[in-house]
């Protein structure tokens, strides 16, 4: 292999001593001669290893330069190389439903305190250096691991701040999803403007005070400080009972947060209420069944996953992992207690699919849009086109266009317009599909597509279609 | 017994390192006021240790004073 096929993962920039290739299915870190020291340092700790068999940081190994291929040889800068296993779906903070987010700051800080313990601190703070496996949080990025310095600040705070911390107290204190503000923010929530947010009351919180009403204040009086001032409070010291004490303290406060707002939604409700009837509900698991059973997808995406019945079920008929997307932030809630509990191969995602996650940040090539982390190898679209076809007025013709691009083998279910639900969508609209019904959708996605199976729900106006590219 | 001396070293780190300048390494551009607020933190704690090595040392003060009249009682 050449070596201009190893250039950097392009979100892979702010350290530039220990940046990640991408070769083929391989995942490759190149720490540089600055970084190796740090790295052996840590290393000799135990702390790698003991994280690693904890299942919390992702196990790496070191590559001997003349046993690995050539592409390792061929660098000309003195490096050490190290390989990482390849995580089967990368997915940002943005995306993760409240639960998932505050999982991953639980376990930045108890790295944090184990790391600490064998005398080892991390660089930052970045919720990007998370990620999951089924609903488990896993932390990605070991170059962060440095030697901690006894009395010295904690130079990710404002950073874990902005990523962690003000994202969930944003829902949990005014019930506003952070989703589509972080995705826009990427660096994540601002103190400063959550201050302006937050109700005044919510400082009565000494925690709230503290890291929000007055970091936001100190960071205003020191902002247009002399560059001699600004220099001299790097040279502060936090002792190391007092940095242990605030992560401890930010970790027992977070994991108490809740979400507002998400116990109330209609997707929330969707499996206690049963908004479809039973034998409707049997009949797609059925379904769901022989496609799965038959196609054995080692990805599948579940669109519209509600409370991840659906994604449940797929599992236990063969599929290995699960991705499934919502916009209704308690079906996502609901959907997150079912992977967790249940240990389930599902990661349940925030996803606007007539407007999903763009490909993004730096060059725009740092975070990577929905359709660049796939294809899946199957997907299900249950109850889900008339949300894009009618709710968002996307011709039927293009939905189909984009499923296709999603996975090469999915199952659709097609809602007509005389079902109840689509009644109650156009009860206080107009009505502008004139050229919706089954017959166009079929007609679509036979030029499109091989329809393997098409099998009308008994008793509704819904029809299930397996299809293959 | 042993938190005492845990407030002393706990006062004597503080100390130091208020004193001596520590340097920070990392990519990661810290915003000024979570370091003002760490600064304060530190202070806070480096006080804590200080009254509290202080104020057990008082309270010992006063205790083997009531030992010593308890022993002379006892006498």
């Amino acid at each position: 292999m050449s070596r201009e096929a190893l250039t950097p993962h392009p979100s892979s920039f702010r350290d530039p001593n220990a940046r990640i290739h991408v070769s083929g299915d391989r995942i490759l870190r190149q720490l540089t001669a600055d970084a190796i020291g740090n790295f052996r340092h840590v290393r000799a700790t135990g702390v790698l290893d003991h994280l690693s068999n904890k299942g919390w940081v992702v196990p790496s190994t070191e590559l001997e330069p003349e046993g690995c291929g050539a592409e390792i040889g061929s660098a000309r800068e003195p490096a050490l190389w190290l390989e990482h296993p390849r995580l089967p779906f990368i997915s940002y903070p943005y995306e993760w439903p409240f639960r998932a987010l505050q999982r991953a700051a639980v376990l930045q800080l108890e790295i944090y305190l184990e790391a600490l313990k064998k005398g080892v601190t991390l660089a930052d703070a970045s919720a990007y250096n998370i990620q999951f496996d089924g609903a488990r949080p896993i932390f990605i990025d070991i170059a962060s691991f440095r030697p901690y310095k006894d009395g010295e600040l904690w130079a990710a705070h404002s950073q874990f701040c902005e990523q962690f911390l003000n994202p969930l107290l944003l829902q949990a204190y005014t019930a506003v999803p952070y989703n589509p503000w972080y995705r826009g923010a990427l660096e994540g929530i601002p103190t400063n403007h959550l201050a302006s947010l937050l109700p005044y009351s919510s400082g009565f919180d000494w925690r709230v005070f503290t890291n929000v009403f007055m970091q936001a204040r100190l960071q205003r009086s020191a902002t247009g400080g002399e560059t001699r001032r600004l220099r001299q409070l790097r040279q502060r010291s936090l002792p190391r009972r007092a940095f242990e004490a605030l992560l401890r303290q930010l970790h027992g406060w977070i994991l108490k947060l809740k979400p507002a707002g998400v116990e109330t939604t209609t997707w929330r409700q969707y499996e206690a209420t049963r908004l479809y009837d039973k034998p409707q509900q049997e009949a797609r698991l059925r379904f769901v069944h022989r496609f799965v059973a038959s196609v054995r997808p080692a990805m599948l995406w579940d669109l519209g996953c509600n409370a991840g019945e659906f994604s449940a079920a797929a599992l236990e008929s063969g599929a290995q992992r699960v991705i499934g997307f919502d916009s209704d932030h308690g079906a996502l809630a609901a959907a997150y207690e079912r992977a967790e509990f249940s240990s389930l191969s599902f990661l349940p995602l925030f996803l606007d699919a007539a407007n999903p996650s763009p490909s993004q940040g730096w060059a725009e090539r740092e975070r990577q849009g929905l359709t660049s982390r796939g294809p899946a190898d199957a997907l299900l679209a249950l109850a889900f086109e008339h949300h894009l076809t009618i709710g968002r007025n996307i011709p039927l013709p293009e939905f189909l266009d984009w499923l296709l691009r999603l996975a090469p083998t999915g199952v659709v279910e097609f809602v007509a317009k005389q079902d109840p639900q689509i009644q109650t969508m156009l009860a206080i609209r107009e009505d502008i599909f004139s050229t919706y019904s089954l017959d166009v959708f079929m007609h679509a996605l036979g030029q499109r597509a091989t329809i393997v199976e098409h099998t009308p729900l008994a008793d509704s106006n819904r029809h299930l279609f397996w299809y293959r590219r | 017994m042993s938190k005492l001396s845990d407030f002393h070293r706990l006062a004597a780190v503080a100390v130091l390192l208020i004193a001596l300048p520590v340097e920070c390494l990392a990519y990661v551009d810290p915003a000024a006021g979570s370091l003002l607020l760490q600064g304060i933190i530190g202070g806070i704690a480096a006080c804590v240790g200080l009254g509290g090595a202080y104020w057990r040392k008082i309270l010992r003060y006063f205790s083997r004073n009531e030992s010593e009249t308890q022993s002379r009682i006892h006498d």
